[in-house]
């Protein structure tokens, strides 16, 4: 499964599949801020556990999950291993003149697992529902209507640009074009993407001038919500509970 | 690293940045007409899929950021441009995160909104290479304002942050001028074959209504 197959988790069922766009978005965006701002590993610890316990629950693919961890590990883990040595502290050990302090490590591990944890509920968001009805909660939860459309043709778009992008990156192998750190490489990307958006450009045209013909004027009808039924309040009041408990331990 | 990760940036950064965010934000979409959605759209998606070229350094690669190109691209609407795409990477790929999305916006965003006033600069330049000229200059110097603040507001936190802003930096100098030549190279290719979808030239299908 690639970025671009999240919509095959949709079909999965699970109480957080079934939960309705606007609590789970609100819910889940609480708890992402509550467990970003844990203010010492074992908070952080707490909303890493909770937030393992919702992708058990949703019955998201852990392999898949896994995967797209990959890039906030990525980017966390020069904290974990830059901060021992750039931070004044207790010595873990001592060689010679290299001495990691503890305070460092602990810094550098609580941004690694508070980071991980709100990457892990950012990912629940958009793999339990389609995207479409994510947006259509936070439209109705004040997103402005402009951004609303902004983010809906985008992410069409994507796929787009993507399968173009695809498509182009064969024809140039094809015609023996290898990536080398060099000048004439970055120019033949310029002109490549600088193609892929006039492509691209031209299609969003055609499609715009066939959405005015349809009647477009600005506001996209998406289907209609669901009420908020006593399940979902319930399942607020405990995600809820686990973002204040995070920050109350 | 130019997209911050969650976890990483104290609460009155976050909050800051939403601020900033929210007021840029409202500046950037005011007055915004329905035929211009298609193009924000467009290039939204196109900073998103920027991410996935990779540019080979030596054993290593990076990938653009092309927050120059949106600026030159989408002028002052650039900035709702990167807000969108950052949302998008954040929640699809794990790139940056929900809680600094105010921040990340900011430091790419605002660089946006730089590389469009110098492109803006061009019709100074008598010369027919002038869009390469002044693309390549908004592309590189929007990545290396990027990478400045990030590196800034990474050295706000503490002195024993020095050394990731200094390898912040150090890791992003390739990407500002691979940026510059890619900024430049499409900025020429546009003007010669479709100069309407430069900012501040007139859009076609507002002649629609």
């Amino acid at each position: 499964m690639s970025h671009f197959d999240l919509e095959e988790c949709f079909r999965l069922e699970s109480p957080i599949h079934c939960w309705e766009a606007r609590a789970r978005v609100l819910s889940i965006l609480v708890l992402i801020f509550s467990v970003a701002l844990a203010g010492d590993i074992p908070k952080a610890l707490a909303g890493l556990a909770v937030a393992l316990l919702l992708i058990v629950i949703s019955r998201l693919p852990l392999d898949h999950v896994a995967r797209f961890m990959k890039w906030p590990a990525l980017f966390l883990l020069p904290f974990v291993i830059i901060l021992p040595f750039t931070t004044s502290g207790d010595p873990l050990f001592s060689i010679s003149a290299i001495a990691p302090s503890a305070q460092g490590l602990s810094t550098g591990l609580l941004f690694f697992i508070r980071g991980l944890a709100a990457a892990l509920l950012a990912l629940l968001i958009v793999a339990t529902a389609p995207f479409t009805v994510t947006i259509r909660a936070l439209r109705d939860m004040g997103l402005p209507g402009s951004l609303e459309q902004i983010f809906l043709f985008a992410y069409r778009y994507i796929f787009l640009l993507n399968e173009e992008l695809t498509t182009m990156s064969r024809s140039m192998d094809s015609k023996g074009f290898i990536k080398r750190s060099d000048f004439k490489t970055a120019r033949i990307l310029s002109l490549s993407l600088a193609m892929l958006l006039i492509r691209s450009y031209e299609r969003a045209e055609e499609v715009f001038l066939a959405m005015i013909s349809r009647g477009y004027t600005g506001t996209i009808h998406v289907g209609s919500r669901r009420e908020i039924g006593m399940d979902d309040i319930l399942k607020c009041f405990l995600v809820l509970s686990a973002a204040i408990g995070i920050q109350a331990l | 690293m130019v997209h911050i990760s969650d976890g990483v940036l104290p609460p009155t950064m976050l909050a800051a940045g939403f601020v900033l965010t929210a007021v840029l934000l409202y500046s950037s979409l005011k007055g915004v007409k329905a035929e211009e959605i298609p193009k924000i759209s467009l290039i939204t998606a196109a900073l998103f899929v920027a991410s996935l070229v990779h540019f080979p350094i030596g054993p290593t690669s990076v990938h653009l950021i092309m927050n120059g190109l949106a600026g030159i691209l989408l002028g002052r609407r650039a900035y709702a441009g990167v807000f969108v795409a950052l949302t998008l990477q954040a929640v699809f790929f794990q790139h940056g995160g929900i809680t600094v999305l105010g921040v990340n916006t900011f430091n790419i965003g605002l660089p946006a909104l730089l590389a469009w006033q110098i492109f803006e600069h061009r019709r100074g330049l008598k010369t027919p290479r002038r869009e390469v000229v002044f693309g390549g200059l908004a592309g590189g110097l929007a990545v290396l304002t990027s990478v400045l603040m990030v590196s800034l507001e990474l050295l706000a936190m503490g002195e024993e942050f020095r050394e990731i802003s200094i390898l912040v930096i150090g890791v992003h100098l390739p990407v500002v001028l691979i940026e510059a030549v890619v900024a430049g190279g499409a900025a020429g290719l546009l003007v010669n074959v479709k100069p309407e979808m430069l900012s501040g030239s007139r859009n076609r299908t507002s002649e629609v209504h």
